[in-house]
Order: C-alpha cells, then structure tokens, then sequence
C-alpha cells in the first residue's frame, strides 16, 4: 500500500551504532518516510521561524495597502484588510499544525481509553458503548464536526474538541477489537488471578499491546485531522479574525478568487505541501511499524 | 439468508431511530431561537415572536416535540419547513436529484480514475509509472477539495471559461464539482485497487494460469481482475458515504444546490424538521449503501454464499 | 417520493436549458434563498423585491419617499388621525381574474391578522391600524387603536402587497407557493434554492404614475437566479449569464463599475443603514466614556475602505439620508480622533502601560460579534476590531451564525456588532430604542427618549416630526450608544442593454418599467 516499498536494508555499516540509532537509520531509508519528513520540518521550521522571516504583524491592518499583488515588500502580496500574507501564512501555519496534532493526540486518547474500557468491561457496558461508536460512525464526519460546533460556539478550541471527538468512534472500534482479543489471552487471566486490578491490567497488560496500532492510526489520521480543522475554519467555525489559520485565510481569500488570486493560492498550496508530507510520513511510518500491513 | 437480510434490516432501522434522537437533541442544544431566527432583524416585537412560537409548536415540551414528529414520520409526514414554509419532503425531492447527479457522476469518476491508476501502478510495481501513479494517488488525498474546487473555478471558469461558475444541472455546471469531489477519493481507490490486484495476483490459480502458458492480458483479464472485483466493490460502498459528505462542502463552493447546502443551511437557520429529516436520510443511505454491497457480495463469490 | 421527485427533475433540466436569457427575457443574480413568496409570512427584507412585481400596495411609496396613488386612487385621514379612507382604482383583477375592491383589501387585512396565519413583518407594519372595512364597494376604511403616523408610509412596503382572496382561500398554507398579485408581471414557477420565474402581465395598466410607464411591462420574462455565493454571482453576471445582479461585493463594484460597461443602480434601502449599537449595559462600554472613547476611534470612510473597498457613502446618524428627520450635520459630532478618545480612557479612570488599558486591575477588552454567513459584516467587524485595537483596546471578535449571534445580542452579551434594520419611516427607531423591545442591543434607556418616540409615531405634521427625530438622533449620539457605520445600498448592476430598472421607497427593485434595447 506504500508509495515507496522499503529498499533491501544492509545492516553492515550499521553494527557499530545503538539499537536506537540502527532503528532510526534504517526506518529513513524509507523513501516516503524521509521524503514526508523532510516536507514536514521544513514546514515547521518556516511556521517557528516566522518572526525571522518576516517583520510584518499578521493582524496589522492598512487601508492603504490593500490587495496588493506579490511584490518585493510583500512576497505573497496582500489581503482586503492591507494586511501581509505571508505573515499570515507562516503564522497561520501554527494554528493549523498545532491544531491538527491537538485533535489526533486528544481522539486517539479519549478513543483509546473508551475503546479499552468497553473491550475489557465487555457485557452492557461493552454493548452501549460500541453501539454510541456505531452510532457516530454512521454521521457523515464533517456534519458531526458542524453540529458540534454549533452547540459549542466557533472558536479554536471548540473546532479542535469538534473534530477530535469525530476521531473517539474510529479509535474506540480499533482498541476495542485488539481489547477483547488480548484479554481473552492466557498471561491477562494470569495477572489477573496474581491479584491486578483492572486498571493495571488495562494500563500494564493491554495498553502496550495495542499502543503499535494506535501510533499507526494517527499518523494515518493525522492528514485528515489537518484536512477537517482546516475545512472548518474555511466554513467559518473554526479560529476567529483576526488570527491566521490555512483555512481562515483561504475563506477570506474565495471571495476574491478572481481579483487576488495570491489570497488563495498561496496559503492552499502551504496546506497541500502539509498534509502530503504528513501523509507520506504516516505512510512511511506505518510500513515501517507495522510490518503486516505492507504488501 | 433471509434471516441475515432481516437482521441487517432491522440493525438499519434501530440505526435510523438512534440517528434521530440524537439530532433532535443535539439541535436543541444549540443556543439561539429558531423563531427568533425566522424573522432576523426585521420587525421582531415580542408578541409576534410569541405568535409565531405557539403557531409553530414550539412552545410545547421537547418530548412532546419528539413524540409528535416521530408519530408524523411513521405516517410518512416529515414535517413543515419553518424557514421554507414548505413540506420537507418537497424541498427533499427538489435537492436530492441534484445531489444524487453529483454524487453519482463524482462515483463514476472516483472508480474509473481509480482503476486505471491503481491497475497501471500494479502491473508496473517497482517502476516509474509505479512511483507516479503513487505519488499522485498521495497528492490527490492530500489536496483539500474546498481549495482544488476554487482553483478549478480559477482555471477553467474563469481563465480558459469552458464550464459554468454556477453549478447548475447540466453538463457545464455538473462538470467541475463532480471532478472536485471525485478527486479527492481516487487517490484512496488507486491505493486500494493497486494493493488487491497484487494479492490477487500472488494466489494459485493465477500462478497456475501463468504457468499454463496463457497470455499475460489473458491472465490479467480473466484472473487477476475478476478476484479484484470484490474490493471494488467494497471501495462504492465506503465512498457513496464519503462522497455524500462531500457534497457538503463542494455544493458550497459551487453554489449548487443539493442536499449538503439544505442541510447546512437549515443547521445555521436552525430549522429543525428540515436538519432532522435531511440528516436521516443521510444516514440511511449510507447505510442502505453499505447493506447492497454486502448483498452483492455472494453474487460475486459464491464462496461468501456458503457461509 | 418518486412521483415527486419528476418534477423537480424536469424542472432542473429545464433550468439548464433556460440558461441563457433571449430577448425580452432578463436573468437576475438574486443573491439569497427566499422563505416563501408570501407577503404576509416572509420574514426576509430581500423577498420584498420580489414581491413588489408580483403584488401591488395601496400606495407607492417612489425612491424619496413620496407617497403616491397605486392600487388606492386618493385618501384622506381623519382630523383625529385615527381613521384613514382609500378610495380603490376600479379597473384592476388579480392575476387569476378575481376582481380588485374592498372586499378584497378587507379579505387581505383579515388574512394579516388571522389567528392561523404566521405573519411576520406584515403585522408589524400595520402597528395600531389593522382594522379594516369596506365602506363602499371601493372605498376601504382603515380604523387605528391609537394615532399612528408611519401606517401610509408602511401601506407603501410589499409585504403589505395585496393578495387575491380567491388565492387565500384556496391555497391556505400553500399559498407562498402559488402568489397571485395584481402587478407588472404573473408568478410561473418557484425551484427552491434555484431559481424563481415571473412572466409578463398583459392586462397591467395602472403603474404608479412617476414611473411615466403606461400599460403593461415591456419585458416578457424575469428568472431570479439565486446564487448566495458573492463570487460566483458576479462571474454569471460578467460572463453574460445573467443581465443584472443584486449585492455585488464592494471590490467587484469598484473594478466593474470603472469599466463603464454596466449601468449602476445603488438602491438606497432605506431605515437605520449599517451600524453597531454599543451595549450601554455590559463592562467597560457601561461608561459614557468609553462609548465615546469608540465613537472617536473610529475612522468611518477608513473603515469602508477597508472593509469594502471604499464604495459606500459613510453614515454619522441613526436615521439613513433622504428620511424624515435625517440629520445632515451630525457629521461632525464624532471626527476620527484617536488623541481624543485615548483621553477620554484616560479621564475614565484608565490607564495605559504602553499595550493595554487597565482600571482596578481590569482590561480594557470588548466583544464585537458578527454573523458569520455575511461577508460585509464580517469584514466591518473585523475593521472597527483593528480601530480598537490600534488605541490599545483588548477587542475580541466572534463570528456567529445567526440564530446565535441573536440570542447573544437580545441577552446583552456582546459590546458591539454591525447590524442593519430596514424601515422607510423614522419610527423604525422605537425597535432599537424603546425598552423591552428585542432589539434593544445598546440595552439602554431614556425616559426623555422614550417619550420622544411616542410623540414621534403620534405626530402628523411633518415639520413637527422631523423635529422630533433630530432631538432623538442629539439624545443617542450624545449619549454614544449607536456607532452609524454607512449607508445601506444594495449595489445593483445592470447591462447597459437594460433600461428602466428603479426601485421603491425603502430599497425594492422593480422591473415593471424596465426593458431591454434589441
């Protein structure tokens, strides 16, 4: 399923080197995975460096300075409000990397423990759990994501709680099945009988066994946690002006599509670079972790 | 069999009742009035408000709200629109053709375009065409469609204007938001499709055929494509779902109308019988979707029947 | 379903079909969906377009707020001024062939007020008067409750358009969608969230007489396409899709009009324009000061510039140009003069360490909230969020989708939000300003001004009136719970090759005058 199917590894040179490093080593010659890598830090080195780059500040306004066209003083040109671009996609770029990390680190948590607790308990508990999991897997994601929105207000946080519990369902359904398998396994019956409580068991026993699997689904999730957050602030709910955010920018920028073009191609095309990095990594990251799935 | 189909109904059912409770309650949380919101900023004093809330039933209880739109929907009646003052399901006919063109065009498209990529980066594995076919499988689920729809209106209905800005119903509107939403699910058909033609090609009897002496199209033709038949069809059946939330955003963008644009403009307006009904529907089809192909499934391979 | 649904079919692959207009046949990029084509239960100001070529008014209301003869002949009030008589024209039927006359106009009123009927902003603009009597066969008499000097301005807005009472009767809950007027042109077809389509009314022939239109219309057919999205609406327009079109963005406005290839028509809606009432109620804008303090750093004509490229005449009044009472000096009340308003944070009792103003070890934060469907409030809030901002308030924004930005501004939880309210009589006012009503989102009262609106709605004699108004204009500006942002236009474009388009008093465009040179 990979992009890139990992070259031949030759360990010969390797020897010498810690088990961490080899590890590390021979996972980047993976094409995609170091070919995502290198997109994504080069990203994050343009959003963390963003003062350096440029002296602009993101919300300054200037009437006189409106929908420039990209020139020397303005590399990516202006917006409605006179204010600079690429000051506002490179600073829009943390909001959205940070936002998209936060939803599939708080998903995969609140997924996990969920999935856990109802694989593990099983019985009633087990049975209303999967079936609220069912239940939300069967909304289309985004109109979950609307809905919530809307009970919670728009805002950030809000957007980022909105997609994350979007996330809970497709974790719970995973660690679930891996809970109930791995508890139906001798050495859990065994710690149990030495006197484990659940939550230890959970915690020593199962959590470890299913951790490969859940590090494999975020990375496979983590593109398109990008993809809804930045969708949401294109629908409007998702940061509040005057902060940047990709999708923020490109919703302000669709109105005048076709008299600054640079208001949307620009901050589209940092977004694009960033979930393709992002998915090349998962890609890479999942062939290397999780050897059964590659082909 | 009979039992099987029954119980998937029933299971689709139980799905449609929960759905609905959980939009009926979760519309009321969201603050704001509805009534408040039909009349906006014009001319709203209090004792036309309070009017229109007892003619509209909304002064009742919520559980008496839910019994009576529930004991309407079993008589087949979804309702009023508050904000169309028209019956749901009328604005439900005048929508969905639309939103079944799109999605079915979109479909047709993601498939085809997907088979092609995948079935070409299959056989060549390991090669360029392999790497490209990949690489661009990977861009396309990368590149959100809300951005790709507005460069293609910038490319095609405005640089070079050979389709339509507006997304009407015909062949120049239909075009370009069919091709925004089929894109960005082709990168996860090719994917699927490449890696089924490879495990399809790795079993016996196509070793055998291979042995044999027939022909590589032959073999392809025969073996290959007819084991990868089955995950195609798994692949409609995810996408019909994925492509009906996409049509949420690319009906947007395109000023089409639709069921998306119904849905999100009765969410924001809060017009609640029309959110509920729409959303349901959703559902369903969803999972009527997944149900038919699970049925196709036997005809395929008689092996799944025996089962 | 299926059966349903093969209509709706046919009528979308007509729709393709009729894409392009042919003579006589004008395509209109309408910008929002409407409720319904009801005049008594739409809630939205822009069906009022639509309804006024459909249905006729008692009276016509022309762009300066003259009142004119349309359906009524003349009228007189009554020296109580609780009384009004319409004498009708006697020439005029429905579009369904029902005969125009009292008994009509009364049917109508009746319908208006019935217990059944979900009015909206009709039964407002009745107010106390919404009695009516045939007291000869075309001669109408209107009773009020109490003297109510805005009813014949009012008489004169579509949603008091007059309805067949054959239709009424036959098409109860249905009958938005089938309208049956008695104006220029006949209602063919509705296509929800698509397309609305009127034809020519051939028996037409009594338009309001300064229009200097006699009979019926000149053009055969109009199809509203509604297209919501502001880009996409101005690509049909420029592409030759449609021949005029509604809402055009600021900035499109300002490139397509300096072409010189379109004619202009900046139809004037007329009530309170756009503007921000400043909750008097809500920490920190509960002290006059400040209020003032945001009256001052406000850059009107900078805040246009910004939010929409400059097109817009600004506003310095409540009341919008060209109304009663309108006051023409108040320009010069609030000059921008950020000095001016940091010294007014600072006699308040603020201080300022360079980025933000403290008091009692509070920040000088404020909340300005838009509806985030509408791309000019929105660009409006975020400017006055930069004025603010640029003399050191702590302004956040919100953007809300409507039903909740509602409910946040009735309960007073936002300091500031752009808003519009659409009246063509000053009395528009007492919803903003009277207590207890809903929209009073400054959440302020004042007995002196509480009883200038009432002597407002119960004055008849113009100068008297408008008086009146001028002080109510002194009392909110001098007590600073109103920010006027500009003028309310509707940027209307039109091709050249369509003359004639004009718009009734309170800002209708209407096609009965139109026409389009071969």
């Amino acid at each position: 399923m990979a992009i890139a199917e990992t070259l031949p590894a030759d360990d010969s040179g390797l020897a010498a080197k810690t088990p961490l490093t080899v590890s590390v080593l021979r996972a980047f010659r993976h094409r995609s995975l170091a070919a995502g890598t290198l997109i994504c830090v080069v990203l994050a080195a343009l959003v963390i460096c963003a003062p350096l780059l440029t002296g602009f500040d993101p919300a300054k306004q200037s009437a006189m300075e409106t929908f420039q066209a990209p020139s020397l003083a303005h590399p990516m040109g202006t917006d409605a409000f006179g204010r600079d671009m690429m000051a506002r996609v490179l600073y829009g770029g943390r909001v959205t990397m940070l936002a998209s990390l936060a939803v599939v680190v708080m998903g995969a948590i609140a997924g996990t423990i969920l999935g856990l607790v109802a694989g593990y308990a099983g019985g009633a508990a087990g049975f209303a759990i999967m079936r609220l999991v069912d239940l939300l897997l069967a909304f289309p994601g985004i109109l979950l994501a609307l809905a919530i929105t809307a009970i919670l207000g728009p805002g950030l946080v809000n957007g980022i709680i909105a997609i994350s519990i979007i996330l809970v369902p497709v974790y719970a359904r995973l660690v679930e099945g891996a809970t109930r398998e791995i508890r139906s396994l001798p050495f859990v019956d065994a710690a149990i009988v030495l006197g484990a409580g659940p939550i230890r068991v959970m915690a020593t026993h199962i959590l470890p066994n299913v951790m490969s699997s859940v590090i494999v689904m975020t990375t496979t999730w983590l593109g398109v946690a990008a993809l809804w957050i930045t969708a949401l602030g294109f629908i409007g709910l998702g940061v509040q002006p005057p902060q940047p955010e990709w999708g923020a920018i490109l919703n302000d920028g669709q109105m005048f599509l076709t008299l600054a073009w640079w208001m949307t191609v620009f901050p589209g095309v940092f977004l694009s670079l960033f979930i393709i990095g992002v998915n090349l990594m998962g890609d890479g990251l999942r062939d290397v972790l999780d050897p059964t799935i590659a082909d | 069999m009979l039992s099987y189909v029954a119980g998937r109904l029933a299971a689709i059912v139980a799905l449609a009742f929960g759905i609905s409770g959980l939009v009926f309650l979760m519309l009321r949380l969201i603050p704001g009035d509805p009534v408040m919101a039909l009349l906006g900023t014009q001319a709203a004093n209090p004792e036309v408000v309070e009017r229109l809330r007892r003619q509209l039933g909304l002064d009742e209880s919520m559980a008496s709200q839910y019994v009576t739109w529930l004991g309407n929907l079993f008589r087949g009646d979804f309702g009023y629109s508050y904000g169309q003052q028209r019956p749901v399901s009328e604005l439900i006919a005048a929508n969905f053709p639309a939103t079944l063109q799109l999605t079915v065009c979109a479909l047709f498209l993601s498939v085809l375009l997907g088979l092609a990529i995948g079935i070409v980066a299959a056989l060549k594995r390991n090669r360029a065409a392999d790497t490209l076919g990949m690489g661009l499988a990977l861009a396309l689920m990368s590149i959100p469609s809300f951005w790709l729809g507005l460069l293609l209106i910038l490319l095609f209905a405005v640089t070079w204007p050979i389709f339509d800005v507006v997304g009407g119903t015909g062949f120049k509107g239909v075009v370009l938001p069919a091709v925004t939403l089929a894109l960005g699910t082709v990168g996860f058909n090719a994917r699927f499709i490449r890696s089924s033609v490879l495990s399809a090609q790795t079993q016996k009897h196509v070793i055998t055929a291979r042995a044999k002496g027939l022909s590589r199209a032959t073999v392809f033709l025969r073996h290959v494509l007819r084991n990868s038949l089955l995950p195609i069809l798994t692949v409609v059946g995810i996408q019909v779902g994925n492509l009906l939330s996409g049509t949420v955003v690319v009906e947007t963008v395109f000023s089409r109308p639709g069921l998306g644009r119904l849905l999100v403009d009765a969410i924001l307006s809060k017009d609640y019988l029309t959110v509920q009904a729409v959303v349901l529907i959703i559902a369903v089809i969803y999972a009527g979707a997944n149900f038919v192909v699970d049925l196709c499934y036997p005809l395929l391979d008689p092996r799944i029947a025996r089962r | 379903m299926t059966s349903r649904k093969l209509p709706a079919l046919l009528a979308a692959a007509g729709l393709c079909l009729s894409g392009t207009a042919h003579a006589n046949e004008l395509v209109v990029g309408w910008a929002e969906t409407n409720d319904t084509l009801n005049p008594v239960t739409t809630g939205k100001r822009n069906v009022g377009p639509i309804l006024s070529n459909i249905f006729d008014t008692l009276v016509w209301i022309s762009p300066d707020f003259e009142v004119e003869p349309l359906l009524a002949e003349s009228w007189t009030v009554s020296d109580d001024g609780l009384t009004y008589v319409f004498k009708l024209r006697e020439d005029v039927t429905f579009h369904d062939g029902t005969p125009f006359n009292a008994a009509a106009v009364v049917s109508n009123v009746e319908y208006i007020t019935g217990e059944n009927t979900q009015s909206k902003i009709s039964l407002g603009l009745l107010g106390p008067c919404a009695h009516a009597e045939a007291t000869g066969e075309y001669e109408v008499t209107f009773t009020c409750d109490e003297i109510y000097a805005p009813l014949l301005a009012q008489m004169g807005e579509p949603y008091l358009g007059m309805q067949s009472p054959a239709a009424i009767e036959e098409y109860g809950a249905e009958l938005g969608q089938h309208p049956v007027g008695t104006g220029p042109f006949k209602f063919v077809s509705w296509t929800p969230s698509q397309s609305i389509v009127l034809e020519k009314n051939p028996d037409y022939n009594w338009m309001a007489a300064s229009l200097g239109h006699d009979g019926p219309a000149a053009i055969d057919k109009i199809t509203f396409q509604i297209v919501p999205n502001p880009q996409s609406r101005v690509q049909q327009f420029q592409s030759g899709q449609s021949q005029v079109m509604q809402q055009t963005p600021g900035l499109y406005w300002k490139t397509l009009t300096a072409s010189g290839k379109y004619t202009e028509l900046p139809v004037e809606i007329s009530g309170l324009g756009i503007f921000a009432p400043i909750n008097a109620s809500l920490f920190p804008t509960d002290d006059i000061l400040v209020r003032k303090a945001i009256m001052y750093a406000v850059d009107q004509k900078a805040l246009i510039q910004l939010a929409e490229a400059g097109v817009y005449p600004p506003s310095y009044t409540p009341l919008s140009v060209g109304m009663l009472g309108h006051d023409e000096d108040a320009e010069g009340k609030y000059p921008y003069d950020p000095e001016k308003a940091k010294s007014l944070l600072t006699e308040a009792g603020w201080e300022f360490d360079g980025t933000t103003w403290t008091k009692d070890g509070k920040t000088l934060s404020v909340k300005i909230t838009a509806i985030s469907g509408k791309a000019h409030y929105m660009a409006q809030a975020q400017a006055i969020q930069g004025f603010l901002s640029e003399i050191g308030f702590d302004a956040q924004f919100e953007a809300l989708n409507a039903p909740a930005w509602l409910d946040l501004n009735i309960d007073g939880g936002s300091t500031l939000t752009p808003s519009q309210y659409i009246g063509v009589d000053p009395d528009a006012l007492h919803f903003w300003f009277l207590p207890d009503q809903y929209f009073n989102w400054s959440h302020w009262t004042n007995d002196e001004l509480t009883d200038l609106i009432y002597q407002g709605r119960s004055e008849l004699d113009h100068g008297k009136r408008a008086a009146i108004y001028q002080k109510i204009q002194d009392i909110l500006l001098d007590n600073a719970v109103i920010l006027p942002i500009r003028q309310n236009l509707d940027l209307t474009l039109a091709d050249k090759s369509v003359t004639g388009i004009t718009w009734s008093g309170g800002g209708f465009q209407y096609f009965g005058a139109a026409s389009i040179a071969e």
